[in-house]
């Protein structure tokens, strides 16, 4: 299920829309029709104290396109992950223009560095929203890449991220990624991304299910 | 279907006076409709590791970027909507 998994559509639909908070749901299928993940977000609304500019409002009430969306097999099967790919995953294309370097290694956590810069901005100015997911989804890989033992490999199952505050498009974030479990089967990592202030400025995790060959980071107490 | 309005101002969104992101990570917004958002990530883009293989966060960020609109889409003018939590299960196993 590599081929053509650089492709991905994803389909959001909003619930609910009230006053103060906002929920939607949808959907990722991948260019072969897999389905690769199921999501929900939840917002908080606010009113704008912003200037002109467009809105996705403003698209959504423009005329359509035709709607042309790939047909969905319920195919839904994990993807395994070889440990041995950090290498090739740190010299990738996008892990090399986030100018991304892992800046400490230990028994059980890893700190990666990212730059931010205006090329990752949202409508507000601020870093997107699926920038800072994509972060935190990196630091993991990073952490499951480096601390798993060679040989071994992973799927992993699930990302959750709470926003706490935005994170402003100069200087950089600082991904602490912590194995805080790691049993025969599943392993659970926990990520916090800080401003340069030191503020914490996103709280993410994911399961991730052990394949194979993956013994124990280390021992549970 | 006057495809180049909404081309037009698509294109506005997703300008270095838009939103960045987009460009920068070849994601696209392919349909909006009020609470009906398709994002789309084109082949070829820069997001795949030496084995083609895509590279962990990008299913999340355009998730993020598709549900986040979607929300967005319904709101009135005098207001915004940001991001508090996202979420997503990739498998039953």
């Amino acid at each position: 299920m590599t081929a053509r998994s650089d492709s991905l559509v994803a389909r959001g639909t909003a619930v609910h829309v009230g006053s103060s908070t906002g929920f939607a749901r949808g959907e990722i299928v991948d260019g072969e029709g897999n389905l690769r993940a199921i999501g929900t977000c939840r917002r908080i609304i606010r009113s704008s104290e912003l200037g002109e500019h467009v809105a996705l409002r403003t698209l959504a009430a423009a005329p359509q396109p035709p709607l042309e969306l790939p047909s969905m097999e319920p195919r839904f099967e994990p993807e395994v992950t070889s440990r041995a790919d950090l290498d090739a995953f740190l010299r990738s294309k996008l892990a090399r223009r986030l100018g991304l370097t892992v800046s400490e290694v230990r028994e059980r956590t890893v700190i990666v560095h990212i730059p931010v810069s205006n090329d990752l901005t949202n409508i507000f100015g601020m870093i997107h929203g699926g920038a800072v997911s994509l972060f935190a989804e990196v630091a993991i890989a990073v952490a499951l890449h480096a601390l798993l033992p060679a040989g071994s490999s992973f799927a992993v199952l699930d990302f959750a991220i709470n926003f706490l505050r935005p994170v402003p498009p100069d200087g950089a974030v600082d991904g602490e990624a912590e194995v805080v479990h790691s049993g025969r089967r599943f392993s659970v990592v926990r990520v916090q991304l800080r401003n340069p202030d030191g503020r914490i400025a996103a709280i993410g995790s994911s399961t991730v299910y052990l394949a194979g060959g993956a013994d124990r980071i280390s021992p549970d107490a | 279907m006057e495809r180049p309005i909404f081309d037009e101002l698509r294109a506005k969104l997703e300008s270095a006076s838009g939103a960045p992101f987009y460009a920068t990570t070849g994601v696209s917004l392919t349909h909006l409709e009020p609470g009906f958002v398709v994002v789309e990530l084109r082949p070829g883009a820069d997001v795949t590791d030496a084995a083609g293989r895509l590279l962990p966060g990008m299913a999340a960020a355009v998730a993020d970027s598709a549900l986040g609109a979607a929300v967005y889409s319904l709101l009135p003018p005098s207001q915004i909507s940001q991001t508090v939590d996202f979420a997503s299960t990739r498998s039953p196993a």
